[in-house]
């Protein structure tokens, strides 16, 4: 019995000094993604947060699980400029200082150019395309924070719309008849979806959210689920080699044609009427033709992000100087440069474009 | 195949298994077919290195004992010595040479580059192979008559890509009479491998991610976090490597050999000379014993002097056998200088401090320690020359707390009390395997969850870190 209880106490004693190191050193995740059928995966709220893929990034998620500090529903000035930021990891621009997001620099710079204040309401969030949570957020936030401006990322992933590979950002949403989005059933069946749900819908799982072992736990379970058991504990030894298919999807969906559901999209969200809506199209992940095509013919206001980094180019900067060292130039975000680089041609964009924008009550 | 993958331990379990149940006179075959297996499933074609390198050195063992003068052997030594150190330098050094030749004479010798893969573990196993042969010269040990005993010292998987450098003196009588192991064998592994695997797996890889991001793109961070960095890597070098060193001894006695200490709480020393009698000390005592006592003794006639010049030359050495570049040899011969310095100094600096009291004046020598091998490991991490002058301007040019400094700071915290803390425990318990004094009960209320966290951790990666020494 003595000996048990000993057992039990240093148990405990090791187990609550481990939490503490794991969680001190950041090696555990503060939260798990919880998924949400309407708003697609979110983070937990108001918590310190860390991430370290390509930079460091130490800060805290807002109410919503953003990011980024809260922001205030009601613009405090009617001259202000707001404008909403829905997008995947680019606009959200982790790892990169606050200081440097380019929304910062819009913010900041298009401010002075125009005499007035200017807030910017990031709501990027990795992995989002069009049918996730840009077309969800849309109506929700706009009205929320009174925006008069709305940017949307766009790139070749908003042309996903086949269930084709669960690790790939495809959302596999379909539109119902009253326009509404709707989960597949295919990517109910995924891993990442069902451990999702039984953590939001299983309140004892949220409490022990808390504790760090509990978080390894999660992504450990994760990842094997998602990878399979026998691939993660003997690496090469078991993994299958990937398709060649498989491989050069990502790449050769950029030139397939742009297919109904993100067309509809595209439409609908354009045709929202509260605020302007500006397509930000981007040179990477995958640059698609179709898209910029699509919106040139439907005359859509959109700013082309690859001009600006062609330009760079020309000029002679490497592309590369503007994306995170830390990973290979195509899988890598924009580092502090790339920012910068990219802040100073929206301002220059917006600024050009003001007057055609349909914002009442903000001329310039 | 890396020891901080669940596949390690898959392969350990499984071998030592079937290695405990086989039959004598088979057992030293199989061992030494896993490890040339586990060799070659980072790289097959270095096997025939391996292989052909460990067979050239039997043979030369064997020719320079019996050679029939001193003469011949020496003759012999050299060659060995020479065909050696040629496939280390070819593999190892000749960009290194070709590039440096170029920008001191100014001369296009790109069409010289070769794009050559570094064979794993080729510095260690080589420096192991020389000390056979040396020794045999020296007549300090009789070459073994069995080719296999040979190949297994050179080969055996626990330590042959990074260490610890074993001497076939202390190995060969280990791998003549190899017995199954015992059960103290098994405890004692197990001890070592679970504070290995927790130095390498969750202080060594994790704390790499810091380490790694801000050394890569230093020009983003200020002061206060390029600082912290440098002690954040220096708690990764001793998590890497004395975790490695760990597990390496750790599976070693899963097969009944014990393989010698390699670190001994080298945070803990109070001056240069004492940290190197604790860290890597398998490399530190090869240099000493075959470079620097032999070069001191031959250059006597010039007294003191000569303890400098063998400090200077052996650390100079030291830098380049940790890598072809010049950040390496300029951390190896910083270290020679200090190490002079400490030399000439020693009675002065007992009498100048010996005034403070003995916990004030070991505190103080231990901060300035640790300072100077934290700021030294700045040019040993450094990929060029010009991040250390990054780091240089950031630190001293301006000082600018930063963003995250705090944050980082509380991070370093963390993880120096986790090292610090197993290697007082060590220094208590008079032991690496510390856990094996343990009662039975408090040793697996430890050993539960810290394996529950490596096992959980090992599988949350997706590509491990491998060991800062393999590069070597």
């Amino acid at each position: 019995m003595k000996n048990f209880l000993l057992f039990i106490f240093s148990l405990l004693v090791t187990l609550v000094c481990l939490d503490i190191f794991l969680k001190q050193t950041r090696i555990t995740a503060p939260t798990i993604k919880y998924y949400d059928e309407k708003y697609g995966s979110l983070n937990r709220a108001n918590m310190k947060y860390f991430k370290s893929v390509e930079g460091l990034f130490f800060g805290n998620t807002n109410y919503d699980g953003r990011f980024r500090e809260n922001y205030a529903p009601r613009k405090s000035d009617k001259r202000t400029l707001r404008i909403l930021l829905l997008g995947d990891s680019f606009a959200e621009g982790i790892d990169v200082f606050p200081k440097n997001h380019f929304a910062q620099i819009v913010e900041d710079s298009l401010g002075k150019k125009l005499g007035r204040k200017v807030e910017v309401i990031n709501y990027g969030k990795g992995n989002s395309t069009i049918h996730s949570s840009s077309y969800f957020f849309l109506n929700y936030l706009s009205k929320k924070y009174d925006v008069d401006l709305v940017f949307i990322f766009a790139d070749g992933r908003d042309l996903y719309n086949m269930p084709y590979k669960t690790s790939l950002p495809s959302t596999c949403y379909v539109m119902d008849s009253n326009n509404h989005l709707i989960v597949s059933d295919y990517w109910k069946q995924s891993p990442e979806y069902r451990i999702s749900v039984k953590l939001a819908n299983t309140p004892v799982l949220k409490y022990y959210e808390d504790l760090a072992y509990f978080r390894l736990l999660y992504r450990a379970y994760a990842r094997v689920k998602i990878n399979g058991f026998g691939a993660q504990t003997l690496g090469k030894l078991w993994a299958a080699p990937k398709l060649q298919s498989e491989k050069n999807y990502t790449y050769n969906i950029a030139n397939e044609e742009i297919c109904p559901l993100t067309q509809k999209l595209y439409d609908t969200m354009y045709s929202y009427d509260k605020a302007q809506v500006v397509f930000i199209l981007r040179n990477k992940p995958i640059n698609a033709p179709v898209i910029l095509e699509y919106v040139k013919s439907k005359n859509y206001q959109y700013i082309n992000l690859a001009d600006t980094f062609d330009n760079f180019n020309i000029k002679g900067t490497k592309i590369d100087a503007y994306y995170f060292k830390a990973t290979n130039t195509y899988g890598g975000h924009w580092n502090n440069e790339g920012h910068e680089a990219v802040g100073n041609y929206l301002v220059h964009q917006i600024y050009k474009n003001f007057e055609n924008y349909k914002m009442p009550g903000l001329e310039k | 195949m890396l020891f901080n993958t669940p596949l390690y331990l898959v392969f350990l379990i499984l071998v030592v298994t079937i290695f405990y149940y086989l039959p004598k006179k088979i057992d030293k075959i199989f061992f030494l077919a896993v490890s040339y297996f586990f060799y070659a499933y980072w790289d097959w074609r270095f096997l025939f290195l391996l292989v052909g390198s460990s067979l050239m050195d039997y043979y030369f063992g064997l020719l320079i004992f019996r050679a029939s003068t001193k003469q011949k052997k020496k003759a012999i030594l050299f060659l060995s010595l020479f065909l050696n150190l040629s496939i280390l330098g070819f593999f190892k050094y000749f960009n290194f040479f070709i590039d440096t030749f170029r920008v001191a004479f100014g001369t296009k010798l790109d069409f010289m580059h070769l794009h050559i893969l570094l064979p794993v573990g080729i510095s260690f196993y080589t420096f192991q192979s020389l000390s056979y042969t040396l020794d045999i010269y020296r007549d300090k040990l009789s070459p073994t008559k069995s080719i296999l005993d040979y190949c297994l010292f050179v080969g055996i998987f626990p330590h042959m890509v990074s260490g610890p450098i074993v001497r076939a003196r202390d190995m060969l009588p280990q791998l003549e009479v190899l017995e199954k192991p015992l059960r103290k064998d098994f405890i004692s592994g197990f001890s070592l491998i679970t504070v290995g695997m927790f130095q390498k797996v969750l202080v060594g890889d994790t704390v790499a991610k810091y380490v790694d991001h801000i050394f890569i793109d230093p020009k983003y961070y200020n002061s206060g976090e390029l600082l912290i960095s440098i002690f954040l890597f220096t708690i990764q070098m001793y998590a890497d490597f004395a975790g490695y060193s760990n597990i390496a001894r750790g599976s070693a006695r899963f097969f009944g050999i014990d393989l010698i200490d390699n670190f001994n709480q080298p945070f803990l020393s109070r001056s240069l000379t004492e940290y190197w009698r604790r860290w890597h000390i398998s490399l530190s005592t090869w240099f000493y014993d075959y470079l620097f006592h032999p070069l001191v003794f031959s250059l006597r006639n010039i007294g003191k002097a000569s303890v400098a010049v063998g400090l200077i030359v052996t650390f100079f050495l030291s830098g380049l056998w940790h890598g072809a570049n010049w950040t390496f040899i300029a951390w190896g011969t910083m270290h020679g200088v200090v190490l002079v310095y400490e030399f000439y100094t020693k009675k002065f600096r007992k009498r100048v401090f010996g005034v403070l009291p003995q916990w004030l004046n070991d505190t103080i020598s231990r901060i300035i320690t640790f300072l100077y091998i934290s700021f030294s490991l700045l040019i040993f991490r450094a990929p060029h020359m010009s991040t250390i002058k990054i780091y240089w301007r950031g630190i001293v040019g301006k000082w600018q707390p930063g963003e995250y400094t705090v944050d980082l700071f509380f991070v370093f915290v963390a993880y120096f009390l986790a090292l610090i803390t197993i290697d007082i425990a060590e220094t208590v318990m008079k032991k690496h395997e510390f856990l094996d004094d343990v009662k039975p009960a408090v040793k697996f209320g430890i050993v539960i969850p810290v394996w529950i966290g490596v096992i959980l951790y090992m599988y949350t990666v997706g590509k491990p870190v491998p060991f800062i020494y393999f590069q070597f």
